[in-house]
């Protein structure tokens, strides 16, 4: 078994090809992190170009009427080749080495992220996205950047986390009374589990240097009340580092709008990677 | 096989999906032909809306977002937008930059000639911004071209700048501008 990885969900929609932004997100990962082992589990059978930044990829076809990603992504302990996996969305982008992330994670059998920062790297304290988890008392938790160690620990997490998910109505009903999401969330179902084994406390540190720049505009701190974080700041990649408005970034970005990923910025990952190797 | 979702023209509303192209119909990929072939998306989850930026009609399912609204909004990177660097001069708006001679020229051809020759104006001038390379934030120089006149009035970028080594920015008003670099 390899010993660490990092894995990446892309089932395509009809409107968003997240095989594409997980490309991306591979460039950007074995940029700064030339030694990275990464995997992809998608629903189409991705291009000669995309399969060169993968280390692994594998295909599964989703069903109609499936929960696509929140159904998929169940299966992440268990398809999972590594000893230790990093999770993340597709639609982010990695910006340093993370050497240290994995050092830190070390500490942990599970971890998610569970703060986030604005593009000027100040910690958001908005609830505005976050309603059925302060007013159920949810942990916090961000499945955009999440980690596990194959562990007993770990196998008894992904075990409940799948029961939730699979009854997710009934749950849904039962711990988010006051405030029910409408769909299945794998953020609100990593959240009920942690609150059935009471272990916050293990899986997560709020004040961790872990934490996602996400990039919704509510969390922006913008008297302006933007429908789309693109039309307020551009996302550029310049002398191998990244911008958001006139910000240098550092950690990772959940950029979350496909404007933000253009054609442009892609090629410059793939000159970037070409001129590391 | 081209997949074609047929719509009513008035209402948006869309009829059937299938492999002919009717009067009033647009090309739809794959994934969602075969989601509403085999019944996991309903014809009345979905709207066919003119995008007047786009200039075409978009397929758009209802209840996910404020689609009518976002379609209004325009991304930061039109009006802060990176013209693309290519060798040779096209079709559009040319900011053509001599790097051997460090000499810059506008030229205008194709299309877009007739479309500006029907503004009945004496000028029209739009600003563009040289800038370090791929970063909008670090501006080297600015200038203005006269689309109508042909003409720039900037002949040269400052001395201790690196030519190959910037970008050209300008707000997306037309559609095709591009940035050639000559003896690069």
């Amino acid at each position: 078994m390899i010993e660490k990885g990092f894995l990446i969900y892309a089932n395509n929609t009809w409107k968003e090809d997240y095989l594409k932004q997980a490309y991306a997100l591979a460039l950007s990962i074995k940029l700064y992190n030339s030694d990275a082992h990464i995997t992809v589990v998608t629903n189409t059978e991705p291009e000669a170009k995309y399969s060169k930044v993968f280390d692994n990829v594998i295909v599964k076809k989703t069903k109609p009427n499936s929960l696509l990603n929140v159904e998929e992504r169940i299966n992440a302990f268990d398809i999972s080749p590594y000893l230790k996996t990093i999770v993340m969305d597709a639609d982010v982008l990695v910006t340093e080495n993370l050497n240290s992330w994995w050092k830190y994670l070390k500490n942990y059998m599970i971890y998610y992220a569970s703060s986030v920062r604005t593009y000027r790297d100040k910690i958001s304290d908005s609830t505005a996205y976050r309603k059925t988890f302060v007013q159920n008392e949810l942990p916090n938790l961000y499945n955009t950047f999440s980690y596990f160690e194959k562990s007993e620990e770990a196998a008894l997490f992904y075990r409940m986390q799948r029961v939730v998910i699979e009854n997710w109505q009934t749950f849904y009903k039962k711990y988010t009374p006051k405030k029910k999401q409408k769909w299945c969330s794998m953020d609100v179902s990593s959240a009920i589990t942690s609150k059935l084994l009471c272990n916050e406390e293990q899986i997560t540190s709020k004040d961790s240097f872990i934490n996602v720049v996400h990039l919704k505009p509510k969390q922006q701190g913008w008297s302006f009340r933007y429908q789309k974080a693109s039309t307020a700041v551009t996302l550029n990649f310049s002398d191998k580092n990244f911008y958001i408005g006139n910000f240098k970034q550092n950690g990772i970005i959940h950029y979350v709008e496909n404007n933000f990923l253009s054609d442009y910025l892609i090629t410059q990952l793939e000159e970037a990677n070409a001129t590391v190797s | 096989m081209q997949q074609y979702l047929e719509f009513n023209a008035e209402t948006g509303i869309p009829i059937a999906v299938g492999p002919s192209k009717q009067k009033t119909s647009i090309e739809i990929n794959d994934i969602l032909a075969n989601e509403i072939k085999s019944g996991s998306k309903r014809l009345e989850e979905f709207k066919v809306l003119y995008d007047e930026k786009l200039k075409k009609y978009v397929v758009n399912e209802i209840g996910i977002g404020m689609l009518e609204e976002e379609i209004n909004e325009t991304p930061a990177s039109h009006i802060i937008y990176q013209v693309p660097v290519v060798d040779q001069i096209k079709d559009g708006i040319n900011i053509v930059q001599d790097t051997k001679n460090n000499k810059w020229k506008l030229v205008v051809q194709g299309d877009i000639v007739d479309t500006l020759n029907s503004i009945s104006s004496n000028a029209l001038w739009q600003m563009f911004y040289i800038t370090k390379k791929d970063n909008p934030n670090i501006l080297h120089n600015q200038f203005k071209v006269d689309l109508l006149q042909g003409k720039c009035d900037i002949e040269n970028i400052d001395e201790g700048i690196n030519e190959l080594n910037i970008s050209v920015f300008c707000k997306r008003i037309y559609n095709n501008y591009y940035h050639v670099k000559e003896n690069a």
